[in-house]
């Protein structure tokens, strides 16, 4: 049986202080703090019990009192470092505990629960701001940021686990703690309970890592973001058949996508996009970001994109592209090269699942003459090495992007993006009509419903266009934008446009957690102010 | 004892552009006094630099 010392001590093998192997004191860092107390209440499943998932009436634990109470004790500790007296005594609690067995408290609320409650409300509290670097921050925030840069220069960083996580003394191969920017307003998940710091699974399926970025003052409001769903014509060529899968009677087979339109467009595509943003900025003042679909570009030319339109100051670029692959013959990786902040932060994220183009599929988007639809196809991509990547785009917000499948697989993403909050979840795909009604606009639903993240989904028109059969009408709906207040709005590129500019406008809203702690309106909040449609004036043959 | 690991397990996730090292270089200098009281608050957050290496002695006679 479980105890709760064991617990304590496979979170904190070293003990609360660095080398100690004692338990007694309660650890000084609050993501520590956090670790354990949110892991104790998630394995025993108590704060779904009657005193903990309602408010004070009825003799719930959530009142006024309990508010002011863990308020205090987070404003002492991000202050002073610390522990505060009230959180050393609810720590002695637990330490008391050492040898009782989970199942014999799990369902049991009471004083030793209430103090495990206090103790992640109040190391919740104590991390606000942790994971920014802004003029305000607390020591606490300003150690993090700190921590990062030792993490940058390439030494040992000071909190072992950055960028992976920002605990002191929990190793991430046991749970690891990242900052947080949204907190569910719906159901009755451990997740609800926290403003400021989310725990996740250990660092070993897929790894999140959170970046910290320098905030100016002078964002400017809306975000104005140029989609641009190129190519805007794609050869059934372009699906290449490979080898089979030596699998019993699966018959089941490899393809990869061939950039055959990149042979074409790769020179002039710059200069396209360039002109292209020209044009947005006569209607919108400024583009702020720059999206492109699911294998849209390569590597190379995403770099130049990048550094070409960093000069700009854009706040985002987000393509999709084919990754080289890490060794000879290998199968490369469909990834997203991503700029973030004014280019200031740059990531690469790949696919983590392969996509499986069965007979429907394949007869849906017209590509019988390259691959059986008697067989089913596997994209041939390298899924290894999991990561999802977390930037701060504006102050206060955070973005995340996806490939086509991981916006639909559960695992290993949802659990991490539902965790963390991103303000914005951005998904590339190669895919046909954006509507809601079908599997990107129900996916992007469960996201924008918890945790409350605004989802972006694009494709290409090339492949739209694979959709219907000649003569039939080209279906327009490249794009889908759904958040957390509307329902969802399939965006429609017009007949003779390129792109369309989005203007995100940003608003701070209030979020509650579960114990009934509210964030002070520190939450940011995308909806969808305008859609302009964007045409080049004078496009070259492939743009049309 | 098990400090360094998941450092070392991978690569590095994000490339930082020189201006936002700059911004935060400059954030950090301003803040060194909180950073360096939270660092001396957090027993053992920075472990003690190694001691010396004594010199060898020079062998006389």
């Amino acid at each position: 049986m479980t105890t709760v010392g064991d617990v304590v001590q496979r979170l904190l093998p070293e003990g609360t202080r660095p080398n100690s192997y004692r338990w007694r004191r309660c650890p000084q860092w609050p993501p520590d703090v956090f670790a354990v107390a949110t892991t104790l209440l998630e394995r025993t499943g108590i704060y779904a019990h009657e005193r903990y998932s309602g408010r004070s009436g009825g003799g719930g634990l959530f009142g006024p009192a309990y508010r002011r109470r863990v308020a205090d004790n987070g404003r002492r500790w991000r202050a002073n470092i610390g522990v505060p007296r009230d959180v050393q005594r609810a720590w002695r609690t637990v330490a008391a505990a050492w040898n009782v067995p989970l199942e014999a408290i799990g369902s049991r609320a009471g004083a030793f629960w209430d103090d495990v409650f206090r103790l992640a409300a109040s190391a919740d509290e104590a991390s606000e701001g942790l994971g920014f670097a802004h003029p305000d921050a607390s020591p606490i925030a300003d150690l993090v940021v700190f921590a990062y840069r030792e993490y940058a220069r390439g030494g040992p960083p000071l909190l072992p686990a950055v960028p992976w996580s920002v605990a002191w003394l929990v190793p991430a191969s046991e749970a690891c703690v990242q900052p947080k920017t949204r907190t569910s307003q719906v159901g009755c998940t451990i997740r609800c309970l926290s403003h400021h710091l989310a725990l996740l699974p250990p660092a070993s399926d897929a790894k999140a890592a959170w970046f910290a970025v320098w905030q100016p003052s002078d964002e400017e409001r809306p975000l104005n973001l140029l989609l641009v769903p190129f190519p805007y014509r794609i050869a059934g060529s372009a699906f290449v058949a490979g080898g089979d899968i030596d699998d019993a009677g699966s018959s089941s087979s490899h393809f990869r996508v061939a950039q055959t339109w990149l042979r074409s467009s790769r020179s002039s595509l710059s200069a396209f996009i360039a002109r292209l943003v020209r044009e947005a900025e006569r209607e919108v003042g400024r583009v702020h970001g720059i999206v492109l679909p699911e294998l849209a570009i390569d590597h190379r030319t995403a770099l130049a994109l990048g550094r070409r339109f960093r000069r700009r100051g854009l706040d985002l670029f987000v393509a999709g592209v084919v990754e080289p692959p890490t060794r000879r013959g290998g199968p490369p990786r469909n990834a997203i090269v991503a700029r973030g902040y004014r280019g200031r932060v740059g990531w690469v994220q790949a696919k983590h699942h392969r996509w499986k183009l069965d007979g429907r599929q394949i007869r849906r988007y017209h590509l019988g003459h390259v691959l059986d639809p008697g067989r089913s196809w596997w994209e041939e991509i390298d899924v290894a090495r999991r990561e999802l990547h977390f930037a701060v785009f504006r102050p206060g917000a955070s973005v995340c992007a996806l490939v086509c499948e991981d916006l639909a697989r559960a695992d290993p993403v949802q659990p991490v993006v539902r965790a963390i909050g991103p303000n914005l979840v951005i998904a590339l795909l190669m895919d046909g009509p954006q509507t809601e009604s079908r599997w990107p606009g129900q996916y992007a639903g469960v996201l924008s419903d918890d945790p409350g993240s605004s989802v972006l989904t694009l494709t290409s028109l090339g492949f739209l266009r694979r959709s219907v059969a000649p003569g039939e009408d080209e279906p327009r709906e490249v794009a889908l934008w759904k958040d957390s207040r509307s329902g969802a709005k399939a965006l429609r590129l017009p007949d003779g446009a390129h792109a369309l500019c989005l203007c995100i406008n940003t608003a701070s809203v209030t979020n509650w957690s579960l114990d009934g702690r509210s964030d002070g309106g520190g939450t940011i909040d995308l909806s969808l102010g305008a859609v302009r449609a964007i045409r080049h004036p004078s496009p070259p043959v492939w743009a049309t | 004892m098990r400090r360094y690991d998941t450092n070392k397990m991978v690569t590095r996730p994000f490339e930082e552009s020189a201006e936002n090292r700059k911004a935060l270089d400059d954030l950090v200098r301003e803040r060194r006094k909180n950073i360096d009281h939270a660092i001396d608050k957090l027993d053992g957050l920075r472990p003690p630099p190694p001691p010396p290496t004594p010199r060898p002695r020079r062998k006389t006679g």
